[in-house]
């Protein structure tokens, strides 16, 4: 069994680190104005670590929460972000 | 400590502990997100492990150009990921998504009051638990072996071909190179189930996550499976062993595990959405 220590090789477990910091899902209500929101890691079989960024929320005002910086959906690709999830020097047991 | 004025900054959260374990711990002596204290904001039985950010800096439209920096991603996510872990040797951590930034401290006390006893029960059903993250390798060949010597539906067909006239056959051979295509994800789905089977005494909780495609993972052999497990701290040792235990059945399969943890509960700590 091949098990790695989470800080062992960044390079290997940033991918899983995204995976799980990266909309965890427990923000739910528009109170966040600001928010990373819903990063769809999609890396099966792509090329892109991450392919596309979307408002989680949409348009969305609170009447508590003062003024709402993002509205409406964005999209990106990240060319650069791709992690490389290497062979590393693990440790068998 | 409590909040007493932060200014024109925003309030970075990393995530929801229970106040009656603040009394035992320390929250990390890190430096924030951006290189400000770290302390706590309290609200009932709940505290906000949080930190002031440069409002003009952690904007939404400065973050959407930063999550584009590769390195600025990478670095700042291990950041978050580095205090949330601190926290979690001391308590239980309710993480909270990577860059959840309130604009003021209002704001934040109305989200927690708001979520208060979503959060609240959250943390005490992750108490004492960490996630453990395994995914299982297969060389494809010999995998593909195996079914072809032992699917029973495969032995059956390949059986029923040599009784065939010679046209026949060649015509049935695609049919049977379909067959163990099929019966190839029928075996992988259930070597889920029996692994699955085989934790189910140890472990609280699973996610089936996707598998990552070999350009990710820069394998030879495929990821066939890629799962959280939400484990009791103390049964952690007893998990590791029986994964490893495990793997001695796949072994002649072509099949090796890949474990990581403890990580803090990211995958077991979503909420349903509310629309």
């Amino acid at each position: 069994m091949e098990r790695y220590h989470l800080f062992e090789n960044k390079e290997m477990t940033l991918l899983d680190l995204l995976d799980g910091i990266i909309d965890t899902g427990v923000v739910v209500q528009g109170e966040i104005l600001i928010s990373i929101a819903n990063i769809d890691l999609i890396v099966v079989d792509l090329k892109l670590l991450i392919s596309s960024i979307e408002s989680a929320f949409g348009p969305r005002e609170r009447n508590n929460g003062g003024e709402v910086i993002m509205n409406g959906t964005d999209a990106l690709r990240l060319e650069q972000g791709r992690a490389r999830i290497g062979e590393i020097s693990a440790h068998d047991h | 400590m409590t909040l007493t004025k932060i200014g024109t900054d925003f309030l970075y959260v990393y995530g929801v502990i229970l106040t009656e374990e603040l009394q035992y711990s320390e929250i990390p002596s890190l430096k924030g997100i951006d290189q400000k204290p770290i302390y706590t904001k309290k609200y009932k039985d709940l505290a906000a492990v949080i930190t002031p950010v440069n409002a003009p800096n952690f904007s939404q439209q400065q973050i959407d150009l930063l999550v584009k920096d590769a390195e600025w991603l990478k670095e700042k996510a291990f950041h978050h990921h580095e205090v949330i872990a601190a926290i979690q040797n001391n308590a239980t951590v309710l993480p909270l998504s990577f860059c959840t930034i309130f604009q003021k401290e209002t704001t934040l006390e109305s989200f927690l009051s708001e979520q208060y006893n979503d959060f609240y029960q959250k943390l005490l059903s992750l108490k004492s638990k960490q996630e453990w993250n395994v995914k299982m390798f297969c060389q494809t060949e010999k995998a593909l072996e195996y079914v072809i010597d032992h699917n029973p539906a495969v032995l059956e067909l390949k059986e029923k071909l040599t009784l065939m006239p010679k046209g026949k056959q060649f015509l049935m051979r695609k049919k049977l190179e379909n067959l163990i295509a099929a019966q190839f994800e029928v075996e992988h789905m259930k070597w889920w189930q029996e692994i699955n089977q085989e934790l189910s005494s140890i472990v609280q909780d699973v996610n089936l996550r996707k598998n990552w495609g070999k350009e990710v993972t820069e394998r030879k052999d495929d990821m066939i499976m890629n799962a959280d497990y939400l484990v009791e701290t103390n049964n952690a040792e007893q998990f590791l062993n029986k994964v490893q235990e495990i793997e001695k059945t796949y072994t002649t399969l072509g099949c090796t595990f890949h474990v990581t943890g403890p990580w803090p509960p990211y995958h077991f700590s979503k909420m349903v959405k509310e629309t």
